[in-house]
């Protein structure tokens, strides 16, 4: 497998506040790719599957999806896409309805496969770091880098969920409660909270196993 | 809920190890919630996708909406048509034909309670994506190189057709309760 292509996805902008940080920092770019792409242009689609996925795949892996399973979920939601590109009411907040209806196929595929809803608890699932650099250290360029998402790999799943959808979807964060399946009041809690956990991994990184 | 235990005091800042990388990393580690979160999403941008194939197989969605399927007709129905002898033995599974221009698409409903399948096979052979929609829902899969598939069917009986996608050429089948 080539790394090849994920090496070609756009440096971010700067964040401005209240913004959203994907490669889509204007929601008027998002529309305009949607309302393109509902007039058959391929390169906007292109454009929005690039833009996207990683967040359609976050959601997928962050319900205890395996691989298989969350490459079916994303292709079922492009394929929802697909059939409602111009029937979609705010396509500003495309992040935001494919996030939920990627949520709604992986409940799906999850009551498919005749396995339980994910759990709530964070602690019940902290995952455990595959030892050496991964596929994914190998694309960052900066040691920076490489230990932040060293850090984020080794928060639980929810956390790591969490922060993906605040940074692609823009605040209020309804969207993002929608598609964690909590309320909204806990959003911010949560989120603050995994955060703290980041910094303590960053803080902590080298100095053997963290407690998290 | 915060533990401070864990976080280190000023003394964390001396270990010898790798001193450029942990200085860095003390540093995200100092940032506010906005710019750690900018930072992780410069990461996340280049690594949190999906593979390539995957994201491959999505792009390659497109064509489904830009091309014109070409209409494959319900050829025979074992649920309409009985066998010649005109007695349809019981517990025979459910045959369909379809038929448009070169293809053939022929199909067995595998209707096992709570696990009902479509078994099929395209003639002639080769692969082909997939698409099994209903009105509310769409199912994806693959043909294999022999022409043959299975695809999972709701629990109910529902209107469906199946789209066909080999190359550019597009085939979907009538619509027929499945």
């Amino acid at each position: 497998m080539s790394n090849a292509r994920w090496a070609t996805v756009e440096r971010p902008r700067a964040p401005r506040p209240g913004r959203s940080w994907a490669v889509w920092v204007e929601p008027d770019e998002v529309a305009g790719a949607v309302r393109r792409a509902a007039a058959g242009d391929k390169d906007a689609w292109d454009a929005i599957v690039r833009s996207f996925s990683g967040l359609v795949w976050t959601v997928g892996s962050g319900h205890r999806l395996g691989p298989a399973d969350t490459a079916e979920v994303l292709q079922t939601t492009w394929l929802r896409l697909l059939e409602n590109l111009d029937r979609i009411r705010e396509p500003e907040r495309l992040g935001g309805w494919l996030a939920t209806t990627a949520r709604r196929e992986s409940l799906r595929m999850l009551r498919l496969r005749g396995r339980e809803l994910p759990t709530d608890d964070e602690h019940v699932f902290a995952r455990e770091p595959a030892p050496g650099p991964s596929p994914e250290e190998a694309v960052l360029d900066r040691d920076r880098d490489r230990g932040l998402w060293r850090a984020f790999s080794k928060l639980p799943e929810r956390c790591r969920m969490l922060l993906h959808l605040v940074i692609v979807l823009r605040p209020p964060y309804a969207e993002v409660a929608e598609t964690m399946g909590v309320p909204v009041g806990s959003i911010g809690p949560t989120r603050a909270r995994c955060l703290e956990r980041l910094r303590r991994l960053l803080v902590d990184d080298g100095n053997g196993p963290v407690a998290v | 809920m915060v533990d401070d235990s864990t976080s280190g005091g000023p003394d964390g800042l001396d270990d010898p190890t790798t001193p450029d990388d942990r200085d860095e990393l003390g540093e995200l580690g100092e940032l506010d919630d906005d710019a750690l979160l900018a930072a992780l999403a410069g990461v996340l941008e280049r690594v949190s996708t999906p593979p390539p194939e995957v994201l491959e197989a999505a792009a390659g969605l497109f064509t489904w909406r830009t091309v014109d399927a070409e209409l494959a007709e319900l050829d025979y129905d074992s649920l309409v048509a009985p066998p010649e002898l005109g007695v349809r033995a019981a517990g025979q599974p459910r045959i369909l034909t379809f038929e448009a221009g070169g293809l053939t698409v022929e199909v067995e409903v595998d209707d096992v309670p709570g696990a009902r399948r479509l078994i099929g096979q395209l003639t002639p052979p080769g692969r082909a994506d997939l698409e099994l929609r209903t009105a509310a829902d769409a199912v994806v899969g693959r043909a294999d190189e022999l022409g043959r598939f299975v695809l999972d069917l709701p629990a109910g009986k529902l209107r469906s057709s199946l789209r066909i996608r080999r190359g550019e050429d597009v085939t979907e089948t009538a619509w027929v309760p499945l």
